[in-house]
């Protein structure tokens, strides 16, 4: 395995049995993939795809029915190699009865990290995710966007060098998620590998380099994700400064006919709802008192007034 | 156990386990455990050879493991064959049904036997457990604390020790609903704070211990731990270090509150003299006397066969007989030796007064006493007596003592249910110190004292049991006694604990804590188990048992010949067998008891202790291996 893969699986299967043996579900099939040194990897898939089992493999959680999973150069059975790796469960399956600084010094003490090494570690962390208000709270009476933080946190603690994310922005708002998703884009820039699993779609899309797609165990699609999307029989252009009239429909879709294609759709485009949420929250907090009255329409964003959005195909069955 | 019988004396059933049994235990354990090791190594070989091995599940073992493991195979192999054909004569002759034959052969196979089971126990216990000891020197204590400190403050915050209010019960309430004579007060007492710790930290840490990892399996909080560089094995420790220190503070801070209350309550009178006391005695091996040859004590009828009977009568010739072997040289030193008994009194005819005893005689003597000193010894202690400026009779026994060595405590009542004593001269035991004999072979541990006991009194039999009759070396602190006796009951913790820490690494919260519960309860009819597995029961096993209840026959005449009767025997044979094969794994546990020891005022020495801690370790090892594979081979996460 070269020194920049970082994750390695060869023909990983994995078979679910019950007491008796009997086959119950084959959860993987022969999965085989790559991750490599400081990309964001996202898995894909539908509930019961096979996210998480390949996930529960990689971590040890699971034993393989067949073939072979390397984490960091060792195998995925070596307690050795947990030590450069921090992994957030899907629910953030913590101890409630503890406050974030127990927390955070509980899975300080199972890496041998000494009480001062510990001790600053826990602050930094809960400093970065925000929870430095109640960090005296037990995670009991936490919300569930704070126990993924306090989980993210756990994660962390010992400076891993690959993260294993299982639905990172499950339970949390708007806020949160792209809070999850800059902090994930932050640890990739700072050299750390990131192995996530989603089925929040854009999720994937705004953060990961890379994805698999599994479905029914099988692994469906492998690329990186600008590839993967890229249609090569469409074209779509952005244009400013110029109003969207008839005459210029008719003009454009003369010029497309000339070089083959055809005009399907033109328009203004929109932004997404987690943008628009994102700049009204901004904005009640930049103006305190702002509500919404009805009949007043709430004004666009600069950045997109007068833009025009042109899709452009060839003909139809092209 | 201990109603009715005489006041402040040990009942010990069994001899308690000494250094000198060690050895044997030792062997007892390797052949017992080597066997349960041996079936595991079995089923791996063939769950390896059936299924082959995942290479990416575990990884490879150095080539130096393997050869280990190899050579640990191949030898309990050949040790299990080997023993095979030493056990084939004695099959032979068990089905030939000769007395002389099966005396033979089991005098020539039997220590072969035993050293080849011994071996093939070794072996197989350093295959079985060859991974496991490896393993120990990856464990880390930081993290062991960690998940100790973790199961101690979830129960914290849990508020698990509300359960230990029920206590109160017992400080509030004791004298209400505890009857006891007088005398026996601080007896009662200590038994039912025992009784009340014991119920309240056995359940809870049975509970807390079997329900821990599989709550953490359950809500999955076991997949944060696993995921760090935590070995698996370390979250087993750790939760059992974690609850045994709980238990222990719990344990410590309940003893505390039970001495308190037991010391400020205040004691009757009648009781006063048996109170507080923790007795450090000296134990002599008990024989009879009498004309018959080999004669045994004799036997009143009575269904309790703990205690062997001598008659009385002015001609008797049947004696008790204790020899005091190991006595310490520093009771030399002392102005006298309290020697206290309480023997049990069997009347074949009614006292002339109410509550009167009846009369023994005490007789010490050492090797150097001759019966022909006798009328030396008789007129001095005359002279002594009409000197002009005669010495106390305690001086003039004293004197006498160290000079012949003998001394006689004529005409004492006994009386029951009663600790009764008088003081036997230290000149008898610097007597016994200058022995020839003592001096000459001190290995061969020859009589330093022996002492007779004569019943006087015609038609009346007195009962005497080894533990019975005993010098008092020292007085003990009964405080300190106290927490000794809840030493025992920490083993019994430990031991609850450990059962259901290992069941739990692979059954669900509720099966172990009825697995733990299941054994813990077999534990406490262990003694009848024993009496089943070896035959010693009457009216035979399990199925010639209910044969007999079918057939309304006794249990003593023997079974009339018939089909049914041959099944229930072989079935029975069989079912003996398996028993014996599975009587180790329910734990003795009352042995871990000192309740009595306590309550009756002896001293548990620190050897005592010692020993018991060894037998708890010998108990709990073979559950840690298992945990350990059990653990390592679950995948925690579905």
């Amino acid at each position: 395995m070269a020194n920049d893969v970082i994750v390695e699986t060869r023909n990983l299967s994995k078979i679910y049995r019950d007491f008796w043996g009997r086959q119950k579900k084959r959860a993987l099939n022969s999965l085989n993939l790559q991750i490599q040194r400081g990309e964001i990897f996202g898995l894909l898939g539908p509930n019961g795809s096979g996210k998480t089992t390949t996930i529960k493999l990689l971590l040890g959680l699971l034993f393989p029915t067949s073939g072979e999973a390397f984490v960091l150069g060792e195998t995925a059975a070596n307690v050795r190699k947990n030590e450069r790796i921090g992994y957030l469960p899907e629910e953030s399956y913590l101890y409630r009865f503890l406050n974030a600084e127990e927390t955070l010094d509980f899975y300080g003490r199972l890496f041998n990290m000494t009480a001062e090494q510990r001790r600053t570690r826990a602050q930094e962390l809960i400093e970065i995710v925000g929870l430095k208000a109640d960090k005296r709270r037990i995670l009991k009476e936490y919300s569930k966007g704070m126990r993924q933080r306090i989980g993210l946190a756990q994660a962390l603690i010992n400076d891993p060098e690959l993260i294993i994310l299982d639905e990172p922005t499950s339970g949390l708002d708007p806020l949160g998620t792209r809070w999850m998703k800059d902090l994930i884009l932050q640890l990739r820039d700072k050299g750390k590998t990131i192995l996530m699993c989603s089925h929040r779609l854009d999720d994937v899309q705004d953060v990961c380099d890379r994805v698999a797609i599994l479905y029914e165990g099988e692994l469906q699609e492998l690329g990186k994700v600008s590839t993967l999307l890229e249609d090569a029989n469409k074209l779509a252009m952005q244009a400013s400064g110029v109003r969207l009239t008839d005459e210029l429909r008719r003009d454009l879709d003369d010029v497309l006919r000339r070089h083959g294609g055809k005009l399907e759709s033109l328009g203004h485009p929109t932004t997404t709802l987690e943008d628009l949420f994102l700049r009204i929250v901004a904005e009640s907090k930049a103006h305190p008192g702002r509500r919404y009255l009805p009949g007043c329409e709430t004004a666009k964003p600069e950045s997109t007034a007068g833009s025009t959005l042109i899709k452009e195909g060839k003909s139809a069955g092209s | 156990m201990s109603s009715g019988l005489p006041f402040a004396v040990m009942v010990l059933e069994r001899e308690p386990i000494t250094l000198d049994d060690l050895p044997s235990k030792l062997a007892s354990w390797v052949q017992d455990v080597g066997g349960f090791a041996a079936i595991g190594v079995l089923c791996w070989l063939i769950a390896y050879l059936v299924q082959r091995p995942r290479q990416n599940r575990q990884q490879a073992w150095p080539a130096w493991m393997r050869i280990v493991f190899l050579v640990s195979v191949i030898g309990a192999t050949l040790s299990y064959i080997a023993f095979g054909i030493v056990f084939i004569p004695e099959f032979v002759a068990s089905l030939a049904d000769d007395a002389t034959m099966k005396a033979m052969v089991a005098n020539t196979a039997g220590p072969a036997q035993s050293t080849l089971l011994t071996t093939a126990g070794a072996f197989a216990l350093c295959a079985a457990g060859l991974s496991f000891v490896v393993s120990m020197f990856k464990l880390r204590p930081r993290r062991i604390w960690a998940i100790a400190h973790l199961s101690f403050t979830e129960a914290r915050r849990r508020k698990v020790y509300w359960a230990f209010a029920f206590m109160l019960l017992f400080f509030l309430f004791a004298d209400w609903f505890l009857p006891h004579k007088p005398e026996s007060q601080l007896q009662v007492y200590v038994e039912t704070a025992y009784l009340s710790m014991a119920v309240m930290l056995l359940v809870t840490a049975g509970l807390l211990a079997s329900f821990s990892i599989p709550n953490d399996i359950r809500h999955q909080t076991i997949h944060t731990i696993v995921t760090k560089p935590v070995e698996r094995f370390e979250i087993v420790v750790g939760r059992f270090a974690g609850y045994v220190t709980l238990m222990t503070v719990t344990l410590a801070l309940m003893a505390v509150a039970s001495l308190i209350f037991i010391q400020l309550h205040a004691i009757h009178p009648d009781a006063e003299f048996e109170s507080y006391r923790a007795r450090v005695p000296l134990y002599g091996d008990l024989q009879f006397q009498g004309k018959k040859e080999g004669f045994q004590g004799e036997s009143v009828g009575r269904e309790w066969e703990y205690r062997r009977y001598i008659a009385g009568g002015p001609n008797t010739t049947q004696r008790a007989v204790w020899i005091f072997r190991d006595l310490p040289t520093r009771l030399k030193d002392r102005s006298d030796v309290p020697c206290e008994f309480a023997f049990d009194i069997f009347r074949t005819r009614k006292a002339d007064q109410e509550g009167q005893g009846v009369f023994c005689t005490f007789t010490f003597m050492t090797p150097n006493w001759t019966p022909a000193n006798l009328r030396d010894f008789e007129r001095e202690r005359e002279e002594e007596k009409t000197k002009p400026n005669p010495l106390t009779d305690e001086q003039i026994a004293d004197k006498l003592a160290e000079k012949y060595g003998y001394f006689e405590f004529r005409s004492k009542e006994i009386t029951d249910y009663h600790t009764l004593g008088f003081k036997v001269p230290a000149g008898l035991f610097r007597n016994a110190q200058k022995s020839e004999r003592a001096e000459r072979d001190p290995s061969k541990k020859a009589p330093l004292v022996v002492a007779f006991v004569r019943c006087e009194s015609a038609s009346q039999f007195i009962g005497v049991a080894r533990h019975d009759l005993y010098l008092l070396d020292a007085e003990g602190y009964f405080s300190l006694n106290f927490f000794k006796g809840a030493i025992g009951m920490w083993c019994s913790l430990c031991l609850v604990i450990g059962v259901a820490v290992a069941c739990s690494t692979y059954l669900s919260g509720v099966i172990s804590f009825v697995c733990t519960m299941f054994l813990f309860l077999g534990g406490l009819v262990r003694g009848f188990m024993q009496d089943l597995a070896f035959g010693r029961t009457e009216g035979g096993g399990p199925a010639e048992s209910f044969l007999r209840l079918v057939n309304a026959q006794n249990q003593v005449t023997p079974l009339d010949p018939s089909p049914a009767a041959s099944v229930a025997t072989v079935y029975d044979v069989a079912f003996r067998w398996f028993l014996r094969r599975i009587l180790n794994i329910f734990p003795d546990v009352e042995a871990f008891d000192f309740t009595e020891f306590v309550a009756k005022g002896f001293d548990i020495s620190m050897g005592h202790l010692a020993i018991h801690l060894l037998v708890l370790a010998g108990y709990l090892l073979p559950w840690a291996v298992l945990a350990y594979y059990l653990m390592r081979s679950r995948e925690v996460a579905s």
